[in-house]
């Protein structure tokens, strides 16, 4: 085994125990087990606004101005209160964490009625990206779970010059669009209802109503 | 409005098998059946419903015929061995065609009135007929109240953890939910199964005897067929246009009828049967099995049969 291999080799096992705020380097020991963390009821508040492609994003912002930027995504469906107590922890360690909420949540709005709200994988990505050239970062963690762990994968497959280094909830997210049709074990497709719910029914039927 | 049957045990299922099975061509279809009981018994058509087979009906079948019914449990198209005749006729799962079998069916065994009774596609074939064709109905029982589909009001949302048990609805209106279907038939009857009968017991060989009737080569394009008709994503067959425009003012049913919800169904679950109380002209009582799920007939055969006796009797 190579010496390259094994220093990756490490890297991801620092990266996967330390997460964001320490070194991706260090050597840990296994993880300590929290105990269970009872919800904060604070809110993450003042949140500034930003134009930024289409969209005039909502965000929250703490930590030191000049202290490497952690981009905090949450999911669906959920809001940035995913990471109450994760951005404090952050910026205690010197990160200037931004927390935005994606198109569609909460105070974020789209600039114009006509475009189009789309949700797909390539707009949310584009959204970190918008985020980060109207706040003027040039590279930061992108962090995320869910669709905001997709919208970290996407800016970080495309634009790997902005992204220092990445953390994702449920591994690599980008939708193989291709293969969408092909089914899975039906007791993993149970939990997916919603996605079918939500799906377009009217195309979706159509696409194959013809009996055979 | 709601009467109470007595608890029965949990039904331990039955490994015997509705055998021999007779065949008759009727309408498209050549239609599989199981017959017992009398040739000149009253006559009871047991329709069964989906994922499921005639063995829903492998002990109320025997207990009715004991007590002098012609019993009459035909496989619905896309099930067992009925066959379509014709390998281009269009493989519609819609209720109009599910119940336009049931009478050609009886129309064929010179069937003049019949107690209809079912659940699930079942139900919804025998108060299909009952509504259209009330002449032929001497009485409906009907597993979770009127069964027929308001396909008008298909996109209306229900509550949410009402949705989630339809999950299989909306991944049949996928091409992803066909392939799904075709690939694990075994998979997701099974997990329904398992759903929609909380409380029911069966074993690898009780379901098996079933799933093997999902082998049928139309099982899939009927079943697929039938829930994006459901939601009026597809279109129906041109010669039921008629039934449909009938089946779309929702209809009224005017034999006497028992509905029967059970208490442990997980995917309709109980109601005091007032929702569809004004559907149902005549004599009409309901009543909630305690425990059973779903396939009410395989998991209360007792209470089963002892609504569509008392329809005989009245």
């Amino acid at each position: 085994m190579s010496d390259s291999v094994d220093r990756w080799r490490r890297f991801l096992l620092g990266a996967a125990i330390s997460g964001v705020a320490s070194g991706v380097f260090a050597q840990g020991g296994p993880p300590a087990r929290p105990a269970p963390v009872p919800p904060s009821s604070r809110r993450m508040e003042p949140l500034k606004h930003v134009d930024a492609g289409v969209l005039n994003i909502a965000y929250y912002e703490e930590g030191p101005a000049d202290g490497p930027v952690a981009i905090l995504l949450h999911g669906f469906p959920y809001d940035i209160h995913t990471y109450v107590d994760v951005a404090p922890q952050l910026a205690a360690q010197g990160c200037r964490v931004i927390v935005p909420y994606l198109r569609g949540f909460g105070a974020t709005r789209f600039r114009g009625p006509a475009t189009l709200r789309s949700g797909e994988q390539a707009a949310i990505g584009a959204d970190v990206i918008a985020l980060m050239d109207a706040l003027g970062i040039r590279r930061a963690v992108l962090a995320g779970h869910n669709w905001g762990g997709r919208g970290a994968c996407v800016a970080a497959a495309l634009w790997p010059e902005r992204c220092r280094g990445m953390v994702t909830v449920n591994s690599y997210l980008i939708q193989d669009l291709a293969r969408a049709m092909v089914p899975i074990s039906p007791k993993y497709e149970v939990a997916l209802w919603y996605e079918y719910l939500l799906s377009d029914r009217a195309r979706a039927g159509r696409a194959g109503c013809q009996p055979a | 409005m709601t009467e109470k049957t007595a608890a029965s045990a949990p039904h331990a299922p039955s490994s015997k098998r509705l055998e021999p099975l007779r065949q008759v061509d009727a309408g498209m279809l050549n239609i599989a059946y199981y017959e017992a009981g009398p040739a000149d018994g009253p006559v009871v058509m047991l329709m069964h419903g989906f994922p499921y087979d005639i063995h829903s009906y492998v002990d109320v079948a025997p207990m009715l015929a004991a007590q002098g019914c012609r019993v009459i449990v035909p496989y619905l198209r896309g099930y067992g061995p009925t066959r379509f005749l014709d390998k281009t006729d269009p493989r519609s799962g819609g209720q109009a065609a599910i119940g336009a079998d049931l009478m050609e069916l009886m129309d064929k065994l010179d069937i003049h009135r019949a107690v209809l009774a079912g659940y699930d596609w079942g139900g919804r074939a025998a108060c299909v007929v009952a509504a259209l064709w009330p002449e032929r109905c001497i009485g409906l029982v009907s597993v979770n109240g009127y069964l027929i589909q308001d396909i008008a009001r298909a996109m209306v949302p229900v509550r949410p953890e009402r949705e989630v048990p339809l999950w299989y609805q909306y991944y049949f209106q996928l091409e992803r939910g066909r392939a799904g279907l075709a690939a694990n038939r075994r998979g997701i009857a099974k997990l329904l199964w398992k759903q929609w009968s909380p409380n029911w017991q069966f074993d690898d060989a009780c379901f098996e005897r079933t799933a093997k009737a999902h082998d049928n080569p139309d099982y899939v394009d009927v079943v697929i067929h039938s829930y994006r008709h459901r939601f009026g994503l597809a279109d129906g067959e041109p010669q039921y246009a008629g039934m449909r425009r009938g089946l779309a003012a929702l209809p009224p049913i005017t034999a006497p009828t028992i509905t029967l919800d059970g208490a442990g169904d997980g995917v309709a679950p109980a109601t005091d049967g007032s929702a569809g109380a004004s559907k149902f002209t005549d004599r009409r009582a309901h009543r909630v099995v305690p425990r059973a799920g779903h396939n009410l007939p395989q998991e209360a055969p007792e209470a089963f049969a002892e609504a569509v006796m008392e329809l005989i009797k009245a």
